[in-house]
């Protein structure tokens, strides 16, 4: 069997595989970044092995710049030779000669399609050899299999064979079954447009390799934008008029979307998932009835976005400030308050208080604004305060910016049962809700 | 906090103080709920500064209430009843009690706050506090009420909300009338409804409560340090923190008048905690420590014991007589000794070094002991004071009222048995270990705080490495690097804002090496005791300066390492040279000795083998004992820092006169050519011309031998010493330098008792290697490991001076290394990751059958495991059964040895014609792989021929060629210079100014290295990665000894040369001009 072995040197996910599939059906990943495709029967419709590798390195390359590449008769034989000699192609039969003069430590990819069960197994085998004052791969040829077995039982046999070419292995055909979904986490947390669409293009650009690869077009995209500083996440949905795999398209389509987004919050994480169809099936009328509950839910939710309603629960949020002590998430999600966690060993216990836990049980206004209100002074004079100590004194987030603010509570000429803050900073008061 | 700009610098540990406050006599307040950073991550103040904060802010008292000990109790009361003299003048006098107690944690959640009225509560608090931590892991407790009713005696309760009318109840059924409800306002939510919810049971229930600020904090600045804290407790960031952190900064003791407004609808509750305090009549001062009634005959008062064992020791000791000055010295320790009732402890000790003495046990008592002649007569001690100069009063003061201090040095190796001993006699119930609490230092203070930042752990990594030895300010001084590291500024300095915050708060308790307390009373009446990590001990919650502080008399069993390699010498003496030696009979003042001091050739003698010390010892010349007293003390920070060894040297050379900046000086400082060396001068200086009073000589002796040292404290001891000095004539110069000595012997500094008994040991191997090499040699090898060198450095040491060694053998070979004739055997401990127990059977059976046949035959009988065999493969221990290592390895390596089988089966002898043959850089290798040396081969030695070449080729280029180690004395001063060499060691101490030190080894000798500190920062990843090194210098010769000052330093270019070597025959114009790649060979 005609091996191809892509060493893409970084961690890749499964699903890079899928990019390859249009080089042959016969495709295979292996953990934590090698991809074997087995192109015995399509070598040709490349013009040649050579031309092949190549096209399958340049898409590699795209998301993986430092792909290395071999071909050779078995899995294990490509991959050791992708590393030592990338690039390289051992002719048919020639395997055994080409891989002589590497050196031991290439016993570590001496493995193709599954990997050794423990390297240090492999490790211990080459220390042991180094120890004995012996380096290459052809010198431990010479030794005989039982004294392999003897000495490294399976695994010992396992690499005679293969250093004999004995070990055959298959690489069966690949079926995508995994969500066309991305997912990238920012170091540097991205406030400006032009980054965010940087970032966004990356990610889109690998789902549609995939799509490539697996022959299918994109029907609907959804992009959620986490924040940094909450949890605050921005649901951006393209569905345009007809599937395709245009990148452009969907890029423009972004950017307008992404427009009216207020990026003040950076954004941390990105997670990007493609609806997918098959490039050559007539698409469902989007009028035909809805059977799941999840369908029913999907199309209440799009009647709600084209009334530019924002839908979603309401999920409480263990933060200090109390414009921050809830947000809006399009799922339920459950909430468990953080509170002194108990640590227990046997009989005894270690407690780590949350100093503010009970912050969740002082009362907050029925109606929070959005952005407190400075008062004026004429305002602040016409208001009768229900105490002259504040009832709730707030400090935190030092390490961003110094904040405090003193709670009150007061009631306004109209009766209105108001919540106000002096500002310690600002020295200014602001009237920050009404209770019912 | 928010209030003024967040800024953590000013959060730096401080006293606030804006306005002098008087005692508010209108508006009583004790604050009778605070907490400190003994809290452990739970506090953010140190004691001192919650109790003189309180003090300041006009209260008329504080308890110190830390979470589940009374571990930061005696910090405070210091800070109140014995403030330092040097910082009483910014300390209000006015009266303020200070009381201890506890806020223990209950298994159901809630708290209680325990002070004891009297001596009986305070007992009782601390048996409450041992039981909870009885069998609890280091930071976890466990308490239960049925506890607390059993010891409820006497103890006043805060029950903490929140409040459970049954366990209100249930505590109100255990303290009665001594159980109060806690109240505080703290602008949060929560307090109001606590505050409201305790009306009611005040109203409805009758439950009395009392206004607390419950402090976590002295000042409200110290907000963000707590928050970091709570972070690190919770082991998350800052901003995953949320609501982990505390609301406000409120918990902080504030002014009496902001209290009055606070509490202005019940001020009844803020002036009823003065009315509770005066009911708590108990002090750590009550505390009466009873020594432990040591074994005596029948019928014989203590007093009367030690006079019998003295004058016993006396004959034994000067068997020619007792001249009338040691009669006169004798009769006045033992009338002070008498009159402050110290017999029993002289009893102890004696006892404990009796044991050693009945089970062979090498031991030495170190510190101020050796200026008692009692000490020496009881064995205590090895030098005889009447032979050096101390002062019997450094050890024991009438006005100190201190328990004296004696620290016992034992062979390191055996040390555990003298633990065992005490443990075993005085039982666990009145001896307990002393704890040591770790505090932040800068390393650990940088790691947490940036972890607490959310900087990414290789950035750590790069910073704490980037920082070195030199602490936060290095990092200060580099702002730059924020970028580097892609930190933004603000972050960068936030960072080190909270480290430097950080650095000297408590982290966790550790155990001390083998400070002892032992009582008469049980231990838990007295201290808490807890768990240690390690098994089976036990220590108490305080650290040895609180015992002193409350005058407790502590014993110090530490470990020696030398102290086992002198027994393991003198054992081998008796038995191969018939010599008996021990510490006191070693022959005195041999000129040999002293000869080969005078050349420094001191490798593996004791204290005098570090690059310093042996730079000194061709200028020093030591001549007698009290030369070689001055030699291990002067090398230590005091002196150094206080630039006092060059004019030592010169005045003792005669090259500069011996003059003194004041006439009272001269009876101090005659003896040391008018230079101050030992700790006890600079006491005497300070007392004689700065004026100090004995209460303040006495603090500066604590000043300068404890490891914590307070920046506004040195302050004020400056303040007063210089001033004191010009009052008395002395100049400003010699003043500030008299305070850099201090300042360095703050760091490290012997005083002259210490010294004496360290350059008794010091003599004494030096003795030992000048005229037993090789006995002195094994018993070093056989206590490693221990001392500055490797073994391959005492290996190469004692063959230069002629040893000859002999290989491991699997036939002849001990676990130890052993004396053969003139040649010493290397043994099996020489190998690394070898099990002593396998040994030990393996030679027992040869011992008892007789040598091995063959290896079947070793494997049948010993059953060793492969690992082992391996391991002995490797060593080439199987050469004499006609095995090399190679074919050796090939066979062992295919046995299969399973352990359960009675039969063993073994491989056939398949393809060892395959087996290349080992050459010598390879045989090297093993060796060095298997045991980190070599006997016959060095790795210098082999490259020689190749370096040779290569000097050809730097000749023709006029480049200095290599030297070896033995022909650099032949060459001129000033001469560039190229050598190579095995690194051996590598040091740069702080004092250095940042010059660091390296020794290196070749086949010849050794190389001594100086690296300034630019070629050091230049060439330092070079040394930590590349063994073998080439280094380009200039030759530097000063009376006798011979540097290198290094211009450059790079990698040996191993594979280069080797491949040199190996083409030799084909290639002779091999082109060095690429020998600049990095290589390494062996490990170090």
């Amino acid at each position: 069997m005609r091996t191809l072995c892509l060493c893409l040197q970084r961690d890749a996910a499964p699903s890079v595989a899928e990019n390859f599939l249009t080089f042959s059906p016969r495709v295979h990943y292996r953990a934590p970044g090698l991809v074997f495709l087995d192109i015995t029967s399509t070598a040709k419709l490349f013009g040649g092995e050579q031309n092949l590798m190549n096209e399958a390195v340049q898409v590699s390359k795209e998301f993986f710049p430092e792909t290395v590449a071999a071909i050779s008769d078995s899995p294990w034989g490509a991959q050791v030779l992708a590393n030592e000699k990338p690039g390289a192609i051992s002719l048919p039969a020639h395997e055994i000669n080409d891989l002589s003069q590497a050196p031991l430590s290439r016993l570590h990819q001496l493995e193709g399609l599954i990997a050794w069960r423990s390297s240090q197994e492999i490790e211990n085998i080459i220390d042991f050899f180094h120890g004995i004052g012996i380096h290459r791969l052809n010198q431990i040829r010479k030794f005989q299999i039982d004294s392999f077995r003897e000495r490294w039982k399976e695994t010992g046999t396992l690499v005679w064979k293969r250093l004999h070419g004995l070990d055959k292995q298959v690489i069966s055909p690949l079926l995508p079954t995994e969500a066309v979904q991305d997912y990238v986490y920012l170091d540097f947390p991205v406030s400006l447009l032009p980054f965010l669409l940087h970032c966004l293009e990356q990610s889109v650009k690998r789902l549609f390799a995939r799509l490539q690869g697996r022959g299918e077009y994109a029907r609907r995209m959804i992009i959620n934008l986490f924040c940094e500083y909450s949890e605050k996440v921005h649901v951006i949905e393209l569905e345009p008029a007809s599937p395709n795999r245009n990148q452009e398209l969907f890029m423009k389509l972004l950017e307008n979307k992404l427009a009216d987004v207020n990026l003040d919050n950076p954004i941390k994480q990105i997670e990007v998932e493609v609806v997918p169809c098959p490039e050559k099936i007539h698409q469902l009328s989007f009028f035909e009835p809805r059977v799941s509950d999840r369908e029913k839910m999907e199309q209440l939710v799009s009647v709600f976005h084209q009334a530019r309603l924002t839908t979603g629960f309401l999920r409480p949020q263990d933060e200090i400030w109390p414009e921050d002590g809830w947000r809006v998430t399009p799922e339920f999600e459950d909430y468990e308050p953080i509170e002194d966690s108990v640590e227990v060993e046997g009989q005894s216990f270690q407690i780590r208080p949350a100093y503010s836990a009970a912050l969740n049980q002082s009362p907050r206004p029925s109606r929070l604004l959005k952005k407190p209100r400075a008062l004026s002074k004429t305002e602040l004079d016409r208001l009768q305060f229900l105490s002259s100590q504040p009832i709730e004194r707030l400090e935190d987030s030092w390490w961003e910016s110094s904040r405090g603010r003193d709670y009150y509570f007061a009631i306004s000429p109209k009766q209105e049962f108001l919540w106000i803050f002096y500002d310690r900073i600002e020295n200014q008061y602001y009237l920050h809700g009404y209770f019912d | 906090m928010t209030g003024s700009k967040t800024n953590i610098t000013s959060t730096v540990i401080s006293i606030k103080r804006d306005a002098p406050v008087s005692a508010d006599r209108e508006h009583p307040f004790v604050e009778l709920l605070a907490r400190s950073n003994f809290s452990f991550l739970q506090g953010a103040s140190h004691p001192e500064e919650m109790v003189l904060q309180a003090k300041e802010l006009g209260y008329e008292g504080l308890a110190l209430c830390d979470l589940n000990g009374l571990y930061g109790v005696v910090r405070a009361f210091q800070a109140i009843e014995y403030p330092s003299e040097f910082l009483a003048h910014k300390i209000s006098n006015r009266p303020f009690h200070f009381y201890c107690g506890a806020e223990m944690q209950l298994a159901n959640k809630t708290s209680v706050a325990l002070i004891p009225l009297n001596k009986d509560g305070y007992t009782n608090l601390c048996r409450i506090i041992t039981e909870s931590k009885r069998n609890s892991e280091k930071g976890f407790s466990n308490l239960t009420l049925d506890i607390l009713a059993l010891y409820s005696d006497d103890l006043m309760a805060f029950a903490l909300p929140p409040w459970e009318p049954g366990l209100l109840n249930q505590l109100r059924d255990i303290y009665h009338d001594r159980l109060y409800l806690p109240v505080w306002k703290d602008y949060t939510w929560e307090s109001l409804h606590y505050y409201r919810q305790a009306l009611i049971l005040e109203e409805q229930h009758g439950f009395e409560l009392f206004a607390t600020q419950r402090p976590f904090m002295h000042a409200a600045e110290r907000k963000p340090v707590l928050d970091v804290l709570t972070c690190i407790l919770h082991k998350c960031t800052l901003r995953e923190a949320k609501t982990r952190l505390i609301t406000n900064g409120e918990r902080h003791l504030k002014p009496i008048s902001e209290l009055v407004k606070i509490w202005a609808d019940r001020p009844d509750l803020l002036y009823k905690t003065a009315d509770i305090a005066r009911r708590i009549q108990f002090s750590l001062k009550e505390l009466r420590y009873e020594y432990p009634e040591a074994a005596r005959p029948p019928g014989m008062e203590a007093d009367e014991y030690l006079r019998l064992l003295t004058e016993q020791g006396l004959k034994w000791r000067f068997p020619n007589g007792i001249s009338p000055k040691v009669r006169e010295m004798v009769e006045h320790e033992l009338a002070l000794i008498h009159e402050l009732r110290f017999e029993d402890y002289f009893l102890t000790l004696w006892d404990v070094c009796q044991f050693a003495v009945r089970e062979g046990i090498l031991h030495q008592g170190r510190g101020s002991a050796a200026n008692s002649v009692v000490c020496y007569a009881l064995g205590l001690t090895a030098v005889d004071p009447t032979k050096v100069q101390l002062l019997f009063e450094r050890f024991i003061s009438k006005e100190r009222g201190e328990p004296p201090d004696i620290d016992i040095d034992f062979e390191s190796g055996r040390r555990e048995e003298v633990i065992q001993y005490i443990y075993q006699k005085y039982g666990s119930e009145h001896a307990a270990m002393v704890c040591n609490v770790i505090c932040y230092r800068s390393r650990m203070a940088l790691r947490e705080s940036a972890k607490v930042l959310g900087i990414p752990l290789p950035t750590i990594d790069e910073a704490v490495k980037f920082m070195g030895r030199e602490g936060i300010s290095r990092l200060e001084s580099a702002p730059e690097k924020a970028r580097e590291w892609k930190i933004d500024e603000k972050t960068f300095k936030l960072w080190l804002q909270i480290a430097r915050a950080l650095v000297g708060f408590p982290r966790h308790l550790g155990i001390h090496p083998g400070g002892f307390l032992i009582a008469k009373r049980p231990i838990m009446e007295c201290v808490p005791v807890e768990k240690a990590t390690m098994d089976q001990r036990y220590v108490i919650q305080w650290n040895k300066d609180d015992l002193n502080i409350l005058k407790m008399l502590k014993i110090d069993v530490l470990g020696l390492g030398m102290l086992t390699a002198l027994q393991k010498c003198f054992e081998l003496l008796k038995k191969h040279r018939g010599v008996h030696y021990d510490l006191y009979n070693v022959p005195s003042d041999d000129p040999a000795t002293y000869e080969m001091i005078g050349r420094a050739d001191t490798v593996g003698t004791f204290q005098i083998e570090s690059r310093a010390q042996m730079s000194l010892l061709p200028r020093l010349k030591p001549r007698n004992f009290y030369d070689l007293v001055i030699e291990v003390a002067i090398i230590r920070p005091g002196p150094i820092q206080g630039g006092m060894i060059h004019p030592f040297i010169r005045r003792r050379d005669g090259l500069e006169p011996v003059t003194y900046a004041h006439e009272d000086l001269k009876p101090i400082l005659e003896r040391t050519c008018g230079v101050p060396i030992f700790q006890e001068q600079i006491m005497q200086i300070a007392s004689t011309v700065g004026g100090f009073s004995p209460g303040e000589a006495d603090e500066l002796r604590r000043i300068m031998s404890s490891s914590w040292k307070k920046q506004d404290l040195m302050l004020g001891l400056r303040q007063r010493l210089i001033s004191g000095m010009l009052d008395h004539g002395i100049s400003q110069q010699y003043a500030e330098q008299i305070y850099q000595t201090i300042v360095g012997f703050a760091s490290y500094g012997f005083p002259e008792s210490h010294a004496a008994s360290f350059a008794l040991i010091t003599y004494t191997s030096c003795y030992i290697k000048c005229h037993y090499p090789e006995i002195f040699v094994t018993g070093l090898l056989n206590a490693q490991p221990m001392g500055f060198y490797s073994p391959r450095a005492l290996i190469m040491d004692a063959q230069r001076h002629g040893v000859k060694f002999l290989g491991i053998d699997i036939q002849k070979s001990e676990y130890d290394y052993t004396i053969e004739g003139e040649c010493v055997r290397a043994g099996f401990r020489a190998i690394y990751g070898l099990k002593e127990k396998h040994i030990q059977e393996t030679v027992e059976e040869r011992e008892r059958n007789g040598p091995f046949k063959d290896l079947s035959d070793l494997i049948r009988r010993t059953r060793l495991p492969k690992s082992t065999l391996m391991q002995l493969a490797a060593a080439d221990a199987f050469e004499s059964l006609g095995l090399p290592p190679r074919q050796a390895l090939w066979r062992i390596q295919a046995l299969s040895l399973d352990e359960q089988s009675l039969f063993f089966t073994t491989a056939e002898e398949r393809d060892e014609e395959l087996l290349p043959v080992e050459d010598e850089w390879e045989k090297l290798n093993r060796e060095y792989r298997s045991q980190g040396f070599s006997l016959v081969r060095h790795p210098l030695g082999i490259l020689r021929p190749a370096l040779e070449r290569w000097s050809d080729w730097q000749r023709v280029r006029n480049s200095p060629p290599f030297t070896k180690a033995h022909r650099l004395s032949s060459l001129r001063n000033g001469m560039p210079v190229r050598v190579a060499g095995l690194l051996s060691l590598q040091q740069r101490p702080p004092t250095a100014k940042g010059f660091a030190f390296l020794t290196l080894e070749d086949e010849s000798g050794l190389i001594n290295v100086v690296l300034p500190p630019d070629i050091y920062d230049q060439f330092r990843l070079t040394l930590i990665y590349h063994p073998l090194l080439h280094v380009c210098g200039i030759l530097e010769k000063a009376s006798g000894v011979i540097n290198i000052k290094a211009q450059s330093i790079k990698p040996l270019p191993v594979e280069k040369l080797l491949s040199y070597l190996s083409d030799q025959a084909t290639s002779p114009q091999y082109d060095f001009t690429r020998c600049h790649n990095n290589h390494t060979v062996g490990s170090r």
